[in-house]
């Protein structure tokens, strides 16, 4: 496990919306959610819609291609057509920063 | 004046989206031009005829292309090209050059040769909105064909509560695609439902009364709707690049880079035609993932990275509490080895030339999509006994 700090600031993050960024090989989705950053893989299990576009609800995300829904916090699928969920990163606010963990 | 842009890109839909999001992985910089006849900008198509009936709301279809930085210009339709100067002319007496070019012009519906043509052939958004609005006041409703559309269409209908009818040239519902037994098996579940079923049946003639639309099928009925709408399958658009000179043969025929018989210029989507290297053969493909993938690799070849296109296309499809998926081909008369449960609420069905597995459909099984794409490209045999422990239902 690797803390990786994000190449742009919390605030570049609206509320209810994500980003998406390159970590180590990895398209990981930024989300900010009530004030909260949440982190999960940003392509869909599904057929790879890309999450950090999708809708965010009552602290899911949405994949905007097929509907497919995401916990935030866990990365678990809550609905399909996904089987399968993502995987989710520790991201945490530290100043003006965000930190993933990876 | 002449606006440049390095990638042009014709035509507005999934493709088009894909094929920016391709170029931008790769070249952040140059501009990328869309020319839509359509007024909206690149959205989903299959919720047309699914989600935004269940309740999915419209502002979730945009594919949000523009935020890829391309630029798109709408309700302007590309009428000419000039391979030899690199350029294009539109209907708004506009000329673009390129460098490169994406030729994603899809399909247009297939029409009856009818005077009165309040039918809505059912296609795009315009069509939705349309279909919509009359559904507030009218009640009965004729549905032209029984494949995707028609089946799609008249389920959404029918549990909007509205009378349904269904006027299809074969014996069953997705005969095309589905074999004769399931085919069957599906008129009897949508007479359970409420639809009327005209099969092997054409329309023979169609008019308006009043606000009352006729249909005159060809055993002499006539049958009467506040509304009808066709879903008969597409024309390709081929039209420009065929003016044009590039080669083409159902679709605008491509080589395995996408690229047509034009250097520089690509077709994907509905409108191209490929060799899938899995199946043998040349396929043109009308469905969204055929669409995005397609898209996504003409996209690469174009900002500089070609990759051999080989992927094996699948569709799905939802009406009522059925959700199907198939990989590779689906054709209702190829020969088919099929595993059904006892209720045949779920089943896999593998379609075979005899000697090779052609394509798989997943019937009420979700998430295997994968596995069925790796039995074709594995190449397994059309054996009842190997195939038998393949996919399971579970």
């Amino acid at each position: 496990m690797a803390k990786i700090k994000c190449p742009f600031k919390a605030s570049e993050i609206p509320e209810g919306g994500a980003k998406c960024i390159e970590l180590e090989g990895k398209k990981i989705a930024i989300f900010c959610y009530k004030g909260a950053y949440y982190a999960l893989d940003d392509t869909c299990p599904h057929e790879g819609g890309p999450l950090s576009e999708g809708f965010l609800e009552e602290g899911e995300v949405e994949c905007p291609w097929h509907g497919a829904r995401f916990s935030l916090k866990t990365g678990d699928v809550l609905c399909g057509p996904a089987t399968k969920g993502v995987t989710a990163y520790h991201c945490q606010k530290i100043g003006e920063d965000l930190e993933v963990e990876i | 004046m002449i606006s440049h842009y390095p990638y042009l890109i014709v035509g507005g839909g999934m493709t088009a989206d894909a094929a920016v999001r391709a170029i931008r992985s790769i070249d952040q910089n140059k501009a990328i031009g869309i020319i839509s006849q359509e007024p909206y900008p690149p959205y989903l198509r299959p919720p047309l005829s699914k989600g935004l009936w269940k309740g999915k709301p419209v502002q979730r279809i945009w594919c949000r292309t523009e935020s890829k930085k391309a630029d798109l210009f709408l309700g302007e339709t590309a009428i000419a090209l000039d391979l030899s100067n690199r350029r294009l002319y539109t209907d708004k007496e506009k000329t673009y050059s390129f460098e490169k070019l994406l030729i994603a012009t899809g399909g247009r519906p297939r029409t009856l040769p009818f005077k009165d043509q309040s039918i809505i052939y059912y296609r795009d958004l315009a069509d939705y909105y349309k279909l919509r609005e009359i559904t507030e006041r009218a009640e009965h409703f004729g549905i032209i064909g029984g494949g995707f559309i028609g089946t799609e269409i008249a389920s959404c209908l029918c549990e909007l509560g509205k009378k349904v009818s269904m006027i299809f040239l074969e014996e069953g519902i997705g005969r095309r695609i589905f074999p004769l037994e399931l085919s069957l098996r599906l008129n009897a579940f949508f007479e359970q439902k409420g639809v009327r079923l005209y099969p092997n049946q054409s329309v023979k003639d169609f008019r308006k009364e009043g606000k009352k639309e006729i249909i005159v099928s060809s055993t002499g009925q006539e049958l009467v709707f506040d509304c009808v709408v066709a879903g008969l399958g597409i024309i390709p658009n081929v039209d420009l690049a065929k003016e044009a000179g590039i080669k083409v043969e159902n679709g605008i025929v491509v080589n395995e880079y996408l690229q047509t018989s034009c250097e520089g210029v690509y077709a994907a989507g509905d409108v191209a035609n490929f060799y899938c290297p899995t199946l043998g053969k040349r396929l043109r493909v009308e469905h969204e993932d055929n669409a995005r993938k397609m898209g996504e690799c003409a996209g690469k070849a174009m900002a500089g990275n070609p990759l051999v296109y080989d992927h094996i296309p699948s569709f799905y499809s939802d009406f009522f509490n059925f959700s199907y998926e198939s990989v590779g081909i689906a054709d209702g008369n190829l020969p088919v080895i099929s595993f059904w449960n006892a209720d045949y609420s779920k089943g896999v069905l593998y379609y075979h030339d005899s000697s090779k597995l052609m394509g798989v459909l997943l019937w009420n099984i979700p998430g295997k999509v994968p596995e069925a794409r790796a039995i074709l490209s594995e190449g397994v045999a059309a054996d009842l006994q190997v195939l038998s422990h393949r996919i399971s239902f579970n």
